[in-house]
């Protein structure tokens, strides 16, 4: 069982088509994974705009640096989710204040995206309240464990532990989705 | 750092949560030992992009397309210009080899028109120098202008500051004056309870009073009726005593042993009288002994007409009263009976008429 998400088999030859100057192989790579990647910029900004802008910032990098990437050391979604993750941390983190990250937008979502991922939304959904909050901080925040032990005004030990003790938990239950990381796979 | 220690970290490190000296020891340590963490660190990277997949779904405009392809359209002109120059560059040297034969000639010129751009750029440096003065003299009056403002600024800041102190003085004074009046209001609550308190006991003594004075005076009517009583009771004997037709029979100790002497007063019409003793021995009421009148007429049986008692010197009247009737009375005589009387005469006759 493999615990990476859903990266779609020919991701690999999309990069290195990418890497080659093809913008229609360019368009199908966004086209794939700009909603998710989007999504994502969206829960840590809290902001269609900030959100939109990381988006836009990261697909032109992914088109500078596409002969950069490293199959051996990750899989291509991965690289595109770690690129999105850092941005929209960097712009958060520039705000006079760091807001913690809000729901996402409320415009309407194509069918296509909102089924998208259900059973790791099932199983980060699962998770205990007290573990799950936590991790989302500093994921989706961006907030290191001293940060976090200081916002919820709980000790650093306890934070660790609830930490650790979810995202294992996690890897068991994703672990256990056997197939299901595929639906909602990339089309 | 041990491989242990570091297992503990990771699920820290691929969410971004580990921060500090853990972090840095962290990353040494994986840098380190790069084969043997890289593939561990791999599948709890694959968790961490799992929470990423969690987000919302959400869809970005359409817009950030054609930005993104206009982005990389810019990018690419930029790289291709790069590329031109990078192209022109080899050009560049096959004219340097030309120009090295007419090294002496162009060392020349160049000198020639390094003296002019010099001089030029004297020029140039004379006329940004004075700019610059000129700039500086207006910076050093935006300064006074701004030391200027300071200056108000520091002004209106005291100003508020020393109304903050006199706003803080006069709210601490009329905190004081109402802490001092709260103060007096609870000494005077406490005095108007102390006379409460007073005017309670006071109240108390004066319902005991009261209720005494009222006790007294029912005892005091009761004893105006009986006196009243008493009045209308001796009117009647005075009355009665004081008609002509009153028939006056003397009594005496049959034995003439006593100095007990009595009248009777007999009215004949009337059927009633009254009979009235003197230095008796005492027969008082409420003992087991009374004084009884007896009536006769003729040889008929003597008739009971009353009891009556004296008082402790041997003095007492007694009113005439029988539930027979009377035809005649001829003869009166006193007996001592049982306390409440008798039908017929038993005790001894103390007292009899002639």
């Amino acid at each position: 069982v493999s615990l990476h998400p859903s990266t779609a088999p020919d991701d690999i030859a999309l990069l290195r088509a990418v890497a080659s100057r093809d913008e229609d192989t360019f368009q199908r790579l966004y086209e794939r994974y700009a909603a998710p990647l989007f999504a994502l910029a969206l829960r840590i900004l809290g902001d269609r705009a900030d959100a939109e802008d990381v988006l836009e910032e990261m697909f032109i990098q992914v088109w500078r640096t596409a002969g950069a990437f490293d199959e051996r050391r990750g899989q291509p979604l991965g690289w595109l989710i770690m690129l999105t993750r850092s941005r929209a941390i960097d712009r958060l983190r520039s705000r006079p204040t760091r807001a913690r990250a809000t729901e996402a937008g409320t415009l309407p979502v194509p069918e296509s995206a909102a089924e998208s991922y259900p059973a790791i939304r099932r199983a980060v959904g699962s998770l205990p309240e007290e573990q799950r909050s936590l991790i989302e901080l500093a994921y989706f925040g961006g907030l290191t464990q001293s940060e976090i032990a200081r916002r919820v005004g709980q000790p650093l030990d306890t934070v660790r532990t609830r930490i650790c003790t979810g995202m294992i938990r996690l890897r068991e239950q994703l672990g256990e989705t056997t197939g299901t990381q595929r639906e909602g796979a990339a089309r | 750092m041990t491989h242990e220690r570091f297992r503990e970290l990771l699920p820290l490190y691929v969410i971004g949560a580990l921060d500090g000296d853990e972090l840095r020891e962290f990353e040494r340590y994986a840098a380190e030992n790069r084969p043997a963490c890289e593939l561990e660190t791999t599948g709890f990277q694959a968790v961490a992009d799992n929470i990423a997949l969690s987000a919302p779904p959400a869809m970005p405009s359409r817009a950030v397309f054609h930005r993104v392809m206009a982005g990389i359209e810019e990018t690419d002109r930029g790289a291709t210009r790069v590329r031109a120059a990078e192209r022109r560059e080899p050009e560049r040297h096959g004219f340097s080899a030309l120009a090295i034969r007419w090294v002496p000639w162009m060392s020349a010129v160049v000198l020639a028109v390094l003296v002019v751009m010099l001089n030029s750029q004297l020029q140039k440096a004379s006329n940004q120098l004075g700019a610059a003065t000129t700039r500086n003299t207006e910076l050093a009056s935006q300064d006074t202008d701004q030391q200027s403002r300071l200056t108000a600024l520091n002004g209106q800041i005291a100003e508020l500051t020393a109304q903050v102190a006199a706003q803080s003085r006069e709210f601490k004074e009329q905190s004081d004056q109402l802490r001092n009046q709260n103060n007096q209001q609870k000494q005077d609550i406490e005095a108007l309870q102390n006379v409460n308190n007073h005017l309670a006991a006071e109240k108390q003594e004066l319902q005991r009073i009261t209720d005494d004075l009222r006790q007294k005076l029912d005892r005091d009517d009761a004893q105006v009726a009986a006196l009243e009583k008493k009045l209308t009771e001796q009117n009647a004997l005075l009355q009665l005593v004081t008609d002509p037709a009153i028939r006056v029979a003397p009594l005496a100790d049959p034995k003439g042993q006593s100095k007990a002497i009595a009248k009777v007063y007999w009215h004949d019409v009337k059927k009633t009288g009254l009979l009235v003793v003197s230095n008796l021995a005492p027969v008082v009421q409420g003992k087991d002994k009374c004084l009884q009148l007896w009536i006769s007429c003729g040889n008929d049986k003597p008739v009971p007409a009353g009891i009556g008692w004296t008082d402790a010197a041997g003095h007492g009247v007694l009113q005439i009263k029988s539930e027979n009737p009377i035809i005649c009375a001829d003869k009166f005589a006193v007996t001592l009976e049982r306390a409440g009387g008798v039908p017929v005469a038993e005790g001894p006759m103390i007292l009899i008429s002639p």
